[in-house]
């Protein structure tokens, strides 16, 4: 019987898990070792992907996947039997570990050595996603990072120095799993923590899911890395009646363990003391070995002994840990194999060692790695965790995603909720936000004004103060409060947990496109901007389908052409505003369909990979946390507004008032930029936007999409558009505007992330689709 | 051109230069830096 076949609600255990490569390592990874348990919570309302429950925390995967995972009713009888502790559970005493006083030993025979009092220390933050790592981060640094509800918010390293010991650097890695290669976060990690050599490790686990979290413990330990772990979320373990037994958990990790709720800031002061003293004093993982003589007749633990042996030397020049190498040697890790550069008779050594371990324990490679570490978790926890009961926001989660991912309620409610958000923001509650601050930048404008009439200011410098600036920097500033408004809707549907469950919901219709699931996050955030939509398509652990959804995330329509659609859909479409805007967001999202069906067919053969994530609990997102962020939103939109557009704005108007000759022109059409878009215009003439203003807005858009509606504002003045274009002309415009080339800084995101190559490809393709697009707005219209 | 009009125009002239030496300087260390939702250093330092 395949996982596939099991029904809603019921439970078996994993008897062999099929697939190859590295999907298959991650599913282990994950904690889908054969004799694992599991229980079928639901199917996506389309059949597909599917969620199940393991190890206390709820997975998704597709039923390709579950297709090759063969399960039974019955746990099955293992020979060997569970590992268990000798130790008896009464005798542990506080182990001190990471501790000073009596319980640090700086006799000779301890031989210590402490790093010079006045070192840089570095700590790398190491976790699983969505555990809690970037709001440990914020408290140890007192830094503002963005924290979400979805697995992988952080996409990249951050630093920062924790708050009162400037010696000490702490570094927020991507959240991962394990320490295969299997996103390019993993292996953005790996290399940190393997290249980069940390004085020490806190590793962030959450306590509520800890069988998962310990899974990641265990490679780290095997790196011999200073290192303190930190239980997260021990106050909702608490809450919910379970708890975890500290002591014991120390002795038997041999690594210093120290309960913390990073949310309440509650014992991080405690554990940053146990980061400096095991980073000053290099006090190393007591236990670095999870393999034991007893489990299974001991064929792993031989096995990986022998490695050890084996390849100590090549470890030793190649500066790797031995535990580690030999781990991932037996995995079938190519990038450790090569970098140690072991003889083809050593390779064939280990070939034959690894072949002679399968044979006696019964699983291959992998699984027994993979169950060796699951092994020795089940027995830490077996001894130190009280299971809480399902907690009450387990309880919570499950009773909101009856209808979020239910049947048929999951597509009516995510069209409300997403439809909502947009009603909210354009034609609600941002709308009336905005209406405020126009009269505010309205009454500004006039008292400025009317201030340098009294002080006699020359006309020139009257213009470039009021045309040029206030014009420019001021129609883009109005548009503020939607920005901050769209982007707080968005942050509220990936902090509360339910962005997840898009991607879950979503999967099928994107696969159908070429994409994965996991794609409509970053595609989503391309409403808010294309920057970070470009950066969170890391989080996809396939090449394929990240440079796909990195080139379609552009058309997603990101808020910095909100003024554009709001100048225009004002004075040509007054009655039917809501209606253009929405029409926009609707064509946008229908020429990514197109583009991405015919990538599919061309570019990017080949099916997406594997939609094996995991979904979070609902949560409430903290008020101090949406407030920081609606600051940070507004601070970054402020600060575009006096840099880049202020900047636009002075160069256009100094352009639109002087001719080649350095004089002021009577005429616009005089000017140096008139005359420079003349070039441009033919082009655009089928369009009918052949008028070198237009252009100019446009080319001017390059730097970033607000300017283009700043330098509209300049190059008009007070005429009346309606006068001088049609309402079709608008609309081919506004599709223009919606489709043509990403601003500069998505475009160095996007070279930054795919290469120049592929970021020059972008602009032309959307240059040459908008143009098209807004040539059929013509003839149709 | 009055003494108030030169000294208005030197600000706007100063601050130009400032402002387009610094966006310069920032977008060559770190491109993309300062756009919306950046998570460079230089933005959240």
């Amino acid at each position: 019987m395949t996982l596939n076949e099991l029904k809603i609600g019921q439970t078996a255990y994993i008897e062999t898990v099929g697939g190859e490569g590295a999907l298959r390592q991650h599913l282990l990874d994950m904690g889908m070792i054969p004799g694992a348990e599991l229980t079928l919570i639901q199917f996506a309302p389309m059949g597909d992907p599917m969620e199940v429950r393991i190890h206390g925390y709820e997975l998704t995967l597709r039923i390709a996947e579950a297709k090759e995972i063969t399960i039974v009713e019955q746990e099955q009888a293992t020979a060997g039997g569970h590992l268990q502790f000798d130790e008896d559970n009464t005798t542990f005493l506080h182990p001190g570990l990471g501790e000073g006083g009596h319980f640090h030993d700086e006799s000779p025979d301890a031989n210590v050595k402490p790093l010079p009092a006045n070192q840089q220390l570095t700590f790398a933050l190491a976790g699983n996603q969505n555990c809690g790592k970037t709001t440990l981060f914020n408290q140890l640094t007192g830094a503002n990072q963005h924290v979400g509800n979805f697995p992988g918010v952080t996409v990249e390293h951050k630093y920062g120095t924790i708050k009162g010991y400037p010696k000490a650097q702490v570094i927020d890695l991507p959240g991962i799993y394990s320490l295969s290669p299997y996103t390019s976060e993993e292996i953005v990690s790996r290399r940190y923590i393997l290249d980069e050599h940390p004085t020490a490790i806190i590793n962030i686990v959450d306590a509520t899911n800890i069988e998962r979290n310990l899974y990641l413990t265990l490679q780290l330990m095997e790196l011999g890395i200073p290192m303190v772990v930190a239980l997260n979320m021990m106050d909702e373990l608490e809450a919910n009646e379970g708890t975890i037994r500290i002591n014991q958990m120390e002795a038997l990790l041999g690594v210093p363990v120290v309960p913390i709720s990073a949310m309440k800031n509650e014992g991080v002061d405690e554990l940053i003391e146990h980061a400096l003293h095991i980073a000053r004093f290099q006090e190393r993982p007591q236990r670095q070995d999870f393999c034991h003589p007893d489990d299974h007749g001991g064929a792993v633990h031989r096995c990986l002994h022998a490695i050890m042996h084996l390849t100590e030397d090549h470890c030793q020049q190649a500066n790797m840990p031995i535990r580690f190498a030999a781990c991932k040697l037996v995995e079938g890790d190519h990038m450790v194999a090569d970098a140690l550069g072991l003889t083809q008779n050593e390779k064939e050594t280990i070939e034959h060692i690894i072949v002679q371990m399968e044979q006696e324990r019964g699983l291959d490679r992998q699984a027994a790695i993979a169950d060796m570490r699951f092994q020795f978790i089940e027995a830490v926890t077996q001894r130190t965790v009280v299971k809480p009961q399902e907690s009450r926001e387990h309880i919570r989660s499950r009773r909101i995603d009856r209808i979020l991912t239910g049947r048929w309620t999951a597509l009516p409610s995510f069209i409300i909720i997403i439809g909502l958000v947009f009603y909210l923001t354009f034609s609600a509650f941002g709308v009336w936000l905005q209406d405020l601050f126009q009269a505010g930048i309205d009454w500004f404008t006039e008292i400025s004004d009317q201030a340098l009439t009294r002080w006699d200011i020359a006309p020139a410098v009257h213009s470039l103060i009021i045309d040029g600036i206030y014009n420019g920097v001021g129609t883009v500033l109005v548009f503020l409060p939607l920005i901050v408004c769209l982007f707080f809707f968005l942050s509220m549907l990936e902090d509360t947990g339910y962005m997840a469950r898009i991607a879950f919901v979503t999967d099928k219709i994107l696969r159908r496109l070429g994409l994965s699931g996991r794609s409509i996050v970053p595609l989503l955030i391309g409403f808010g901007c294309s920057v970070p939509s470009v950066m969170a398509s890391r989080t996809l652990p396939s090449e394929r389908d990240r440079r796909m959804t990195i080139l379609l995330t552009p058309f997603m329509s990101c808020t910095a052409k909100i003024p554009i659609y709001a100048f225009f859909s004002a004075a040509f479409f007054p009655q039917h505003a809501g209606l253009v805007m929405a029409s926009l967001y609707f064509i946008g999202i229908a020429v990514c369909i197109l583009v991405s069906l015919c990538l599919k067919r061309t570019i990017f053969r080949g099916e997406p990979v594997p939609f094996v994530m995991e979904l979070p609990n609902y949560r409430m997102p903290l008020a101090k946390n949406v407030m920081r962020l609606l600051w940070d939103k507004a601070k970054d939109f402020l600060q575009r507004a006096f840099t880049v557009i202020f900047l636009a704005s002075i160069i256009v108007w100094f352009m639109q008032t002087f001719d080649f000759h350095l004089q002021m022109v009577e005429e616009a059409h005089d000017s140096i930029l008139a005359q420079l878009a003349g070039f441009v215009a033919p082009i655009f003439e089928p369009l009918g936007l052949g008028d070198w203003r237009i252009v100019t807005a446009l080319v001017s858009g390059f730097m970033a999409k607000e300017t283009v509606v700043s330098t509209l504002g300049s190059l008009f003045g007070g005429a009346d558009l309606t006068l001088i274009f049609t309402p079709v002309v608008v609309y081919a415009l506004l599709v223009f505007c919606l489709l043509y080339t990403p601003c500069v800084a998505a475009i160095a995101t996007i070279r930054r992330e795919l290469g120049s190559r592929w970021a020059l490809f972008v602009v032309a393709m959307q240059c040459v689709i908008a143009w098209l697009c807004a040539y059929l707005v013509i003839l149709v219209l | 051109m009055n003494i108030q009009s030169i000294l208005l125009l030197s600000l706007v002239v100063i601050a130009f230069a400032v402002v387009g030496y610094r966006y310069v300087r920032r977008q060559r260390r770190n491109p993309g830096c300062g756009s919306c939702n950046c998570d460079c250093d230089h933005c959240h330092s």
